[in-house]
């Protein structure tokens, strides 16, 4: 069986051991503020920020963006009804799904959401428009930091996502709204 | 083709030889700004190239502790020894799930397999879903780049077969317009997507889980439309734990697109309810090339394309010159290990500038595996006779003190006074695109017998 065959082939030639390195911790970058240096990096990723103080203006935010789209939001931990939705299929191009985000990263501007954030894996990627809420006490210095916090065996799927989709392969000019989200905004709550 | 011949087609045209090197540079310069910006990334090098060889170093192990937490997670794990096998892998679950359509993203593993004509023999049809492997595909060509697929090609020629294929206006190049054409015309194979592959930037051994990263989304957006993911991953790809993918990510799109972070770095640890995911572990050389004492730390590749940006050959001669998947420096040092003889000329294409092996996140020693190679192709006798001839001469005139001085002394003459056909001509193919600096009458050694008692 080739599973043998190529344990064996690795054992007969790899190199004599080599040890790990010490872990890093942290990084050694002083950032003076992480709120205001993930909202720097979010940007300049095309991320939109919006800074909210309530759970309640959340809201008020959604449903003044739905149009006339349907909105699929879940925010279940922060116990908001779960709407229903229907089959992918019918998504058209104003809606809007609104998650939760889990941690946000200060050095890049990414968001974590993992599988208990998104109902079903497609969601964030399939819509038009993402808007994760992200809590700025969520906000962590670096990705030794974050994955530190990321519990990966409790989780089937989980995603940083920095931004809209987007691509560059046409001669390097930046397009936004290559397969998935065309609007990606963060509403940040204090 | 030999890389030179090669070189040279790709040279006829220089406006677009001098826009090819200005937009690899661009990518070059990106990936500085971003580096200046993490202070500890000179550590942040050693430990991935610390992690990787310690990983290697274990492989077996890690191999299997990957292949038992990934069965616990419902992933089914094949093993392929090589190309054939890995494409037959793919067949057999296609065809098991009776679908004749495979949607997939951006894979190097799957080029080096030469998947897509495999699978296409059979009456499968395959849909590149990243923007420039589409291109690539649509053209009928093979990707230039390992990061940017189609960076060779212009915006006027991608219009040109977006018209012909996706229907799209004529004369119309804006990329946005493009991009926007294609992303409707693979939004139907998204939706209709039943089985899709994706490639693994890194598999991790403690979790039994593994790591895509993309900018557009096409990775995601097949596999969670799709019933079955296949995931093809070198053996090379696998990291002990979880704590080093924060090593790993904070360097990679630095590196590779001067980005802080790519926009989704999505990790696949368990299949979706009702849903599968394979993972196919290919070997296909890897395992023998871990016994190469002087070339084994080229395994430790995380294929992001820094050193293809950087190198002066690469961005003046075009990735299609290599001839190879993996092009450039890399490409250069993986080939003779596939064929020595057929990419004999490989570890050549290089001035051994050593940039290669600075930029590289994970610090292989690429300019001097370059250098090690080319011993082997002289020891095996692969070199053509001009260079080896060439290389004999020097070697002696340079081993003897006498010799060198009088070398000097006749070429300064030569140089100086003789015809420029004597200088530039057919067998000196260094004289063709550069000029030699005015030289001096004397050489250093006659300067400084004249003037050491002077003051
Ligand atoms: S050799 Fe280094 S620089 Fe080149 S693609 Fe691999 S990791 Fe990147």
């Amino acid at each position: 069986m080739s599973r043998e065959s190529i344990l064996k082939s690795i054992i007969a030639n790899k190199p004599a051991k080599i040890g790990l390195p010490k872990p890093i911790e942290i990084s050694n970058n002083e950032y003076r503020d992480l709120t205001e240096k993930f909202i720097d990096m979010a940007k300049s990723a095309g991320s939109e920020i919006v800074e909210i103080d309530s759970m309640e203006k959340v809201m008020e935010w959604i449903i003044r963006q739905k149009s006339d789209g349907k909105v699929v939001f879940d925010l279940t931990q922060e116990s908001v009804p779960t709407q229903q939705f229907l089959s992918i299929h019918d998504f058209s191009n104003s809606d809007i799904v609104v998650l939760r985000g889990q941690m946000g990263v200060a050095e890049n501007g990414a968001v974590w959401i993992d599988e208990h954030d998104m109902l079903i894996r497609k969601l964030p990627f399939i819509t038009s428009h993402l808007v994760l809420v992200l809590k700025k006490n969520k906000i962590l210095k670096d990705m030794h930091q974050v994955y530190n916090q990321i519990d990966l065996k409790n989780t089937g799927f989980g995603v940083f996502i920095a931004g809209p989709s987007k691509t560059a392969d046409i001669e390097q000019s930046l397009v936004i709204g290559a397969h998935g989200p065309i609007r990606h905004t963060i509403l940040l709550l204090s | 083709m030999k890389h030179s011949q090669a070189a040279k087609v790709f040279l006829k045209n220089a406006p677009r030889t001098q826009w090819h090197d200005k937009a690899l540079w661009f990518a070059r310069e990106k990936r500085d700004i971003q580096k200046n910006q993490v202070t500890e990334w000179e550590t942040l090098r050693d430990h991935a190239s610390q992690i990787k060889e310690h990983a290697l170093s274990n492989l077996d192990d890690y191999l299997m502790e990957f292949e038992q937490n990934a069965i616990g997670n419902g992933i089914v794990v094949h093993w392929a020894s090589d190309a054939e096998e890995h494409n037959r892998i793919v067949f057999n679950i296609l065809q098991k799930a009776g679908v004749r359509k495979l949607v997939k993203s951006k894979s190097m593993l799957t080029e080096e397999c030469r998947m897509n004509p495999y699978l296409e023999n059979k009456g499968i049809e395959v849909i590149e879903s990243d923007l420039g492997e589409r291109i690539i595909q649509l053209d009928k060509q093979e990707p230039s780049h390992i990061v940017m697929p189609a960076i060779h090609m212009k915006k006027e020629e991608i219009g040109k077969l977006f018209e012909k294929e996706l229907h799209t206006e004529t004369g119309n190049n804006d990329p946005q317009y493009l991009t926007a054409a294609a992303r409707s015309h693979l939004r139907k194979h998204f939706l209709s997507a039943e089985v899709a592959l994706t490639g693994v930037n890194f598999a991790i051994a403690e979790t039994g889980g593994f790591v895509v990263c993309t900018n557009e989304g096409n990775a995601d957006m097949g596999v969670h439309h799709a019933r079955i993911h296949i995931a093809s991953m070198g053996i090379e790809k696998l990291i002990p734990k979880k704590e080093h993918l924060a090593v790993f990510i904070r360097l990679l799109a630095r590196s590779a697109t001067g980005q802080p972070i790519t926009n989704y770095t999505s990790h696949f640890q368990k299949p979706e309810k009702g849903k599968e995911i394979h993972i196919i572990l290919v070997d296909n050389g890897r395992s023998e090339h871990l016994g190469e004492e002087k070339f084994w730390r080229a395994l430790k590749c995380i294929r992001c394309g820094a050193c293809m940006n950087t190198c002066p050959v690469y961005r003046r001669s075009g990735g299609h010159s290599y001839g190879y998947t993996i092009p450039g420096p890399i490409g250069s040092i993986l080939t003779p290990k596939i064929d020595l003889k057929q990419f004999a000329d490989l570890p050549f294409a290089s001035s051994l500038c050593g940039s290669c092996s600075d930029v590289c996140p994970v610090k292989i020693d690429i300019h001097e595996q370059l250098y090690q190679w080319r011993q082997e192709v002289y020891e095996h006798g692969h070199l053509s006779w001009i260079k080896k001839t060439g290389f004999r001469v020097v070697g002696k005139i340079l081993a003897s003190p006498r010799l060198y001085g009088l070398t000097g002394t006749i070429a300064r003459f030569f140089l100086i006074y003789a015809p420029g056909f004597l200088v530039y001509n057919r067998m000196n193919t260094w004289g063709k695109s550069r000029d030699i600096p005015t030289l001096p009458r004397q050489s250093f050694q006659e300067w400084y017998k004249e003037n050491r008692n002077k003051s």
